[in-house]
């Protein structure tokens, strides 16, 4: 028998920490908010299995981190995307730190992105991270260094750019 | 390398979405798992159906007609050689004339007027 009590205490503690997670991931808050919820419907499901890991919320953010690389979501997204406003919703509000931030990640690899997350948001070691993601942990290390790298030059133009637009102003 | 101080430029990233974003209720997620759930499975009750109906209708199809001339025998009706009954075969005291097994010197007597063993037929 699931326990609902358990899952809702379970759901509001960490909805929001990984819908963060995801975003930072995605780098597109609809689509972060779509791979969750999908996530949480599919840990219910299974909510006998999933509350027995060693990490639920690792479970979840697992899921929905493949829910929302795979392809066909991606597809999904994209129409969704072209029916919409050509503004993604997801920026409005941003500081400017975050924007350049937001940029910077998507202009990265997933692959990368993801092992950067895992590392510096949700705070996994390199062999944590090769557990979650399923590769070797010289693998992560490559990917952190490339991920690392890409993120400073995207970062640094970024930030160049926004010196010269203060000097012009 | 500069410094890029990920860690809190993407906490602060990751708290800002969290904070923001619109959460829904766990009981609505749990309702919404629950009746995807009951889909799925009338979905999946509703194709074992159709797939079994079609299964079926393939199969009548693709029996050979019957053969003219053949007549259809049914199962009940077939029977194996070792199980048919022993013949019948006549005897003396089956003779169908007693009358006529008079002795030399013997009248013989006539037949009755009717008897079953000449026809078969009932007595009218």
């Amino acid at each position: 028998m699931r326990d609902a009590k358990e899952f809702d205490s379970f759901y509001a503690a960490s909805v929001p920490r990984v819908l963060g997670q995801v975003y930072a991931m995605t780098g597109n808050r609809a689509e972060a908010e779509d791979a969750v919820a999908e996530a949480y419907l599919r840990a219910w499901d299974r909510w006998g299995t999933v509350r027995d890991c060693a990490s639920p919320e690792a479970w979840v953010r697992r899921v929905a981190s493949r829910t929302a690389v795979s392809s066909w979501r991606k597809a999904v997204n994209r129409l969704r995307a072209h029916h919409r406003d050509a503004v993604d919703p997801g920026l409005d509000g941003l500081s400017p730190d975050h924007l350049a931030l937001v940029h910077a990640l998507r202009r990265i690899s997933a692959d990368q992105r993801r092992v950067i997350v895992l590392h510096h948001l949700v705070g996994l070691s390199v062999a944590e991270i090769a557990g979650e993601v399923g590769v070797p942990a010289g693998t992560v290390k490559a990917r952190l260094a490339r991920g690392r790298r890409a993120l400073a030059g995207h970062l640094s133009e970024h930030d160049e750019y926004a010196v010269e637009a203060s000097h012009d102003a | 390398m500069p410094d890029l101080d990920l860690d809190r430029r993407l906490s602060e990233l990751a708290a800002d979405a969290g904070r923001s974003a619109p959460i829904a209720a766990a009981a609505d997620v749990r309702r919404r798992a629950d009746r995807r759930r009951r889909r799925r499975y009338a979905g999946s009750a509703a194709l074992g159906v159709l797939v079994t109906a079609a299964f079926g209708v393939g199969i009548a199809l693709g029996q050979p007609p019957p053969q003219p001339g053949v007549p259809v025998i049914s199962p009940a009706e077939v029977r194996t050689p070792g199980i048919l009954p022993p013949p019948i075969l006549p005897s003396a005291a089956d003779s169908a004339a007693p009358w006529a097994d008079a002795g030399p010197g013997e009248p013989v007597k006539a037949p009755p007027p009717y008897s079953a063993a000449f026809t078969g037929s009932p007595p009218r």
